[in-house]
C-alpha cells in the first residue's frame, strides 16, 4: 500500500511552516492529540521522503557575493559525463539537464570576484565535453522559493 | 554580521535537519544549551538562516520545470521582474549581468499549466521583447539547503 499525507499530517506540516522547530509537545497541544502520534508521523514524514525540516542559508549573508545561473551546451554524448563533474564542484549547487537552446543549466555560487573568474575562464572550460557556456551573475535576486524542490542534494 | 566557527557549525547541523534540539545540538558542539538557543535566535533575526518545509517535488504527479531567459525594454525592467514574481508558478526571478535581463524559474503542475505561463502569462506582460526557455528533464544535483532570504 502506498503511504500518503493525511488530514493529521497536514494540520502538523501547517504549524512546522511558521514554526519549524515547535516541540511535539506543543504540536501535539494544538492539535489535541497525543505528543508520540505527532512524533510518530513526524517519522512519517521526514523518513517517508516527503517533506524535509531543515535551515535554509542566505547565499549572500554567508558570503557568496556571486550567484551565477549558467547555461551549457554540451557534445551530445557527454552529457552525463559533464552533468556528473559539474555536479562534484563545491561552486555548483544545482545542475539540470534541459531540452533548448542549452543542454545544462547549472545554478553556481562564489565568494569573491576572483574565485569567479577562476570558476568561468578555468574551471569550467577545462571540462572535457563542453561546448560553449553562457554565464551570467543574478546582480538582483527578487524571488527564490523553496518550499517544493528535488530531493538530489545528495546527488 | 560575522559568522564564527558555531554559527557555521549550528548552520550545518540545521541544514541537515532543523528539529535536532538544542541540547543535541550543545553536546555535538561542544557549547553550552543556551549558546545554541541564542545564536539560533541571532541567524533567524538576521535572515542569515530560515527553519522551512519543503516538499519533495516529486509528490508532484507530472510536474513541470522551465529555465525562461527573458529580454525586456530596460525601462521596463523591474515592473517585470515584479510581476514574475507575483506569478505562483514562478519559483525564481532575477535581473541578470549577461545572457539575458532577466531569468525566472518556473515550477508547474504540468506541461499544460508551463505552457499557459510561458505562452499567456509571461508573453502578455508589457515590455517582454524575446524570452528563450528550456524544458527541465531532469535534476542531476539540487541543494535546497541554500537560497536567498527575502522576505
Amino acid at each position: 500500500m502506498k503511504v500518503s499525507l493525511d488530514d493529521l499530517d497536514h494540520k502538523i506540516l501547517k504549524i512546522l511552516e511558521s514554526d519549524g522547530r515547535a516541540p511535539a509537545k506543543y504540536i501535539a497541544e494544538q492539535l489535541s492529540v497525543n505528543e508520540v502520534t505527532v512524533s510518530k508521523r513526524l517519522t512519517k514524514i521526514i523518513e517517508g521522503g516527503f517533506c524535509k525540516i531543515i535551515a535554509i542559508a542566505d547565499f549572500e549573508k554567508c558570503g557568496f557575493d556571486y550567484l551565477l545561473p549558467i547555461g551549457i551546451r554540451v557534445h551530445g554524448e557527454k552529457l552525463e559525463e559533464v552533468a556528473d563533474i559539474l555536479s562534484r564542484l563545491n561552486e555548483v549547487f544545482s545542475v539540470n539537464v534541459v531540452s533548448g537552446i542549452q543542454d545544462l543549466e547549472i545554478l553556481c555560487a562564489t565568494q569573491t570576484l576572483q574565485e569567479t573568474k577562476i570558476f568561468l575562464d578555468q574551471t569550467l572550460p577545462a571540462i572535457p565535453g563542453i561546448k560553449s557556456i553562457a554565464p551570467a551573475i543574478a546582480s538582483n535576486v527578487y524571488k527564490f522559493e523553496t518550499d517544493w524542490t528535488p530531493f538530489a542534494n545528495e546527488a | 554580521m560575522k559568522l564564527d566557527l558555531t554559527d557555521k557549525q549550528i548552520i550545518q547541523l540545521l541544514g541537515a535537519d532543523a528539529r535536532m534540539s538544542n541540547n543535541q545540538m550543545a553536546k555535538a558542539i561542544g557549547v553550552t544549551e543556551g549558546t545554541v538557543r541564542n545564536r539560533i535566535q541571532k541567524l533567524i533575526q538576521n535572515k542569515i538562516i530560515k527553519i522551512a518545509v519543503i516538499n519533495n517535488i516529486n509528490r508532484m504527479d507530472n510536474p513541470a520545470v522551465a529555465f525562461v531567459g527573458l529580454d525586456v525594454e530596460t525601462r521596463s525592467k523591474d515592473s517585470i521582474a515584479k510581476s514574475l514574481s507575483k506569478m505562483k508558478e514562478v519559483r525564481f526571478v532575477s535581473t541578470l549581468i549577461g545572457r539575458h535581463d532577466l531569468m525566472a524559474f518556473i515550477l508547474a503542475e504540468d506541461i499544460t499549466k508551463l505552457s499557459r505561463v510561458l505562452y499567456e502569462d509571461i508573453s502578455s506582460l508589457p515590455g517582454v521583447r524575446f524570452f528563450e526557455s528550456s524544458i527541465g528533464l531532469k535534476y542531476y544535483k539540487y541543494d535546497y539547503r541554500w537560497a536567498r532570504i527575502l522576505d
